[in-house]
């Protein structure tokens, strides 16, 4: 019982929520600034640290990032002192060297050439880690502040208020057709022939990469990693897979669509059911014209919002199946006990947001994103992923993530997975857009 | 010294990815859309995309001008 209840202490996975949710009531009163980013910049490199207004330099981010940057340090280092992982002296040398390589990697991936190929900001910060680590190797007082786990379960805290599910209802029955259908079918068949077609001896390997191929990549990757307590260097390998194979779809679907001469209603819901990145999908969905854009983004939102429910579903899964003896049923309380607490949190947030705060705005979703989410949460939350990319980069080595391919079986997983995630969406978008819903927009 | 290798390297794909060269033919065709119209393509959660509240108003319309196409 003493165990348990000095869990919420000395457990990451509490002090996840108790940071996401003293965030949250920070932001709801009002007593959270706006939390500073890197900005865009295209020829001058300088430009991501301006502020312009009309065309005017009005002042700089670089102290408020500063100050971000202290916060951030100051917030952690209290969960480190009580989790006793670390000194706290030598935690925060680290942390501020890993939060300087954040900042290059939203400045590099800030830069607007490359936000036109899709390279997002966890791709540049696992580049700059993998770099250090491989090179002249992570020194251990860098190790220190590459608390990746901390970062991760705060950053899907934090997520959580971003996931709202009124806006499932967005498209109406098609569109819910389309992504809470076809979603977990295609994670239950690539987990299962991961497992018994592929024999892949790690199953969280599998499962995260079946949820990066068929929710939404990196932001379900990092969701299930997490729940599944998977090794860093299976998040690694399928988010670098699922980038890559992102931008390859982005490039080709809607050229395939096109020279198919598909509806782009219905190609439009295909690439939003497929393509793994809102971003991919809004511009792939664009190349089809503006209604499709449209309908691409909100498919692809409807099917983000089921992040949490994956998140728990997994760490059920785990804890009961997974990690459990064969033949051992384990009792509410041992459930209870193993059972990530983030993904609570995750959950709670997302409903906290979903019926209490959007509905105390008066059901204004635009209210809440604006005033809340968009200059806190969602700000903050992309800080906390970032560092953990920065950090799993830094802890990663190419050795290890060799050692891992289990002779490409994961690459052919998301092949396979993918082609079968094709199949089915563009069945499912048929029927629903086609035949039972033609006039559904 | 591998680890001036891997900067240079680094540095050449931001290089390479900034620079505004697209791959030629089809390949670059969805890339030269994205500089055309300023589209970026790089958000991962919907939340992150700067427009969505526009795209998600814009569903609305479009299944309300349905909805009003089927009732004339």
């Amino acid at each position: 019982m003493s165990n348990s209840i000095s869990s919420l202490w000395k457990n990451e996975d509490w002090w996840a929520v108790w940071f996401g949710f003293a965030i949250f009531i920070a932001a709801l009163l009002g007593w959270v600034p706006k939390i500073p980013k890197v900005g865009k910049w295209s020829a001058n490199p300088v430009d991501a640290f301006v502020i312009i207004k009309d065309g005017i330099i009005t002042g700089n981010v670089l102290v408020p990032l500063l100050l971000l940057m202290i916060f951030l340090g100051i917030l952690t280092a209290i969960g480190i002192h009580f989790m006793k992982v670390q000194k706290v002296g030598r935690y925060l040398i680290g942390f501020i060297v890993i939060f300087i390589l954040a900042t290059v990697s939203y400045w590099i991936a800030h830069q607007t050439n490359i936000e036109y190929w899709g390279l997002s900001y966890a791709m540049w910060a696992l580049l700059v880690g993998l770099l250090v680590s491989n090179t002249i190797g992570t020194p251990k007082w860098l190790k220190a502040g590459a608390q990746t786990e901390l970062f991760i379960k705060t950053g899907l805290v934090l997520m959580g208020a971003e996931i709202l599910f009124k806006k499932i209802l967005t498209l109406g029955m098609p569109g819910l057709m389309v992504a809470w259908i076809v979603t977990p079918v295609v994670v239950i068949f690539m987990y299962i022939f991961a497992i018994r077609v592929l024999k892949m001896k790690n199953k969280a390997l599998a499962i995260i990469i079946a949820a990066a191929t068929s929710v939404c990549g990196v932001s379900a990757a990092i969701a299930t990693a997490a729940a599944a307590c998977a090794k860093k260097e299976d998040l690694t390998l399928a988010v670098g897979m699922t980038l890559i194979f992102t931008v390859a779809m982005m490039f080709f679907m809607p050229l395939g669509i096109q020279f198919v001469g598909m509806n782009p209603i219905l190609g439009a819901a295909w690439m939003g059911g497929t393509i793994d990145s809102t971003g991919a999908v809004v511009a792939a969905g664009s190349m089809l014209g503006p209604d499709a854009e449209k309908v691409a983004a909100v498919v692809k939102m409807i099917q983000n919002i089921l992040i949490g429910l994956l998140a728990f579903c997994v760490a059920l899964y785990w804890v009961t199946k997974v990690e459990c003896e064969e033949g051992h049923k384990p009792n509410a309380m041992e459930i209870w006990y193993r059972f990530p607490k983030f993904v609570i949190g995750f959950v709670g947030a997302s409903l906290l947001f979903s019926f209490v705060v959007v509905p105390a705005t008066g059901g204004d979703f635009n209210v809440v994103e604006a005033s809340y989410i968009n200059p806190v949460t969602k700000t903050l939350r992309g800080w906390f992923f970032c560092l953990a990319f920065a950090s799993i980069g830094l802890e990663s080595n190419f050795r290890d993530l060799a050692s891992r391919m289990e002779g490409g079986k994961p690459m052919v997983l998301y092949v396979v997975g993918q082609t079968f995630n094709l199949i089915l969406t563009l069945a499912v978008a048929y029927l629903a857009f086609m035949v039972l819903f033609p006039n559904a927009v | 010294m591998k680890f001036f290798v891997g900067l240079m390297l680094l540095t050449g794909m931001v290089l390479f990815f900034s620079s505004g060269i697209t791959p030629p033919g089809i390949c670059g065709e969805v890339l030269r859309h994205n500089q055309a119209n300023n589209i970026d393509a790089s958000p991962l959660l919907y939340s992150e995309c700067d427009h969505m509240a526009e795209l998600e108003a814009g569903v609305l319309r479009l299944r309300e001008e349905a909805r009003e196409r089927l009732e004339r």
